[in-house]
């Protein structure tokens, strides 16, 4: 049984984050983005380490970034699917979810955002 | 007026038709995802001035203004890419076929004609997955923009003079209407 991680997270460790999840598609050329549905979840929001920087793609190093542990998934851009990223509010700033890994087999989410 | 997205909107039509696939082709630089398939992308790239604008006075019936209406020839370069699955045979299909008659009328409905073409170029792309399929070449439109002008007229002027003789100095002030 593998141990769940999102159990560490708590008022104590991590914050409460507000997320916004869209679709969308191509309506006569142009993307159209469906009303996001929106939600919260605890996340322990934290610099990016330099290795977590070198994972990025070209340009993304010198944006606001932060390194997060969600208890809810959070999801990058889906190419295969055409869907947008989750987006979501900390401090009164908005991040826009850059990369994601898919921790759910420990109950957490682990990834970088980018402030928009 | 013809403005970009009018242009873009009609090549994204005309690519399109040509490859009978309604929706292949999308804008270009948008913030979204790419589609998920095989899809074309249309650019603006330059809007040229050939030569000058010509301007053309008119009366206003309802005051003493003047109207300028100006026009001049424009060459405006677009390019179209094409991505994925096909993508060197789409572009190599469209870039011929926009010479049909039929696009032709298209183009021209839209208040443009075709102008020039590039090459077809291969811009493959080598992704994490493994090369992906690219191609591009740039269209060049003739269309003509414009532009307008209210020319206000004189209505008054308003001189103001100084005389001086004899140490003494006088103001004059004329209004001409």
């Amino acid at each position: 049984m593998p141990i769940n991680v999102s159990e560490a997270l708590d008022g104590d460790t991590a914050e409460v984050i507000t997320v916004s999840r869209t679709t969308g598609g191509y309506v006569n050329g142009l993307y159209v983005k469906n009303p996001p549905t929106t939600f919260k979840t605890l996340a322990s929001m934290q610099q990016p380490s330099h290795t977590e920087l070198q994972r990025l793609k070209e340009g993304q190093r010198d944006k606001t970034l932060f390194s997060f542990i969600s208890k809810k998934p959070l999801l990058t851009v889906n190419e295969k699917e055409g869907l947008p990223a989750d987006t979501f509010t900390f401090k009164g700033n908005t991040y826009e979810v850059i990369n994601s890994g898919d921790w759910s087999s420990y109950g957490h989410t682990s990834g970088i955002a980018a402030q928009l | 007026m013809i403005v970009e997205e009018t242009v873009n909107r009609l090549l994204r039509d005309t690519v399109d038709l040509i490859l009978a696939t309604p929706g292949y082709s999308i804008r270009a630089k948008q913030d979204a995802p790419r589609p998920p398939g095989a899809y074309a992308d249309v650019d603006f790239l330059s809007d040229t001035s050939v030569g000058w604008e010509q301007h053309e006075l008119e009366d206003n019936t309802g005051d003493l203004d003047i109207t300028d209406t100006i026009t001049g020839p424009r060459e405006m370069m677009m390019s179209i890419g094409f991505y994925k699955d096909g993508a060197i045979d789409n572009c190599r299909k469209v870039r011929t076929a926009v010479t049909r008659e039929s696009i032709q009328e298209l183009f021209s409905q839209g208040g443009i004609a075709l102008g020039r073409r590039s090459d077809v170029r291969e811009i493959s792309e080598p992704l994490e997955s493994g090369w992906e399929e690219r191609a591009q070449f740039d269209i060049v439109l003739n269309t003509t923009g414009s532009d307008s002008d209210i020319i206000r007229s004189i209505r008054s002027v308003d001189i103001g003079m100084v005389f001086e003789s004899n140490g003494l100095s006088y103001n004059l002030n004329i209004e001409v209407q």
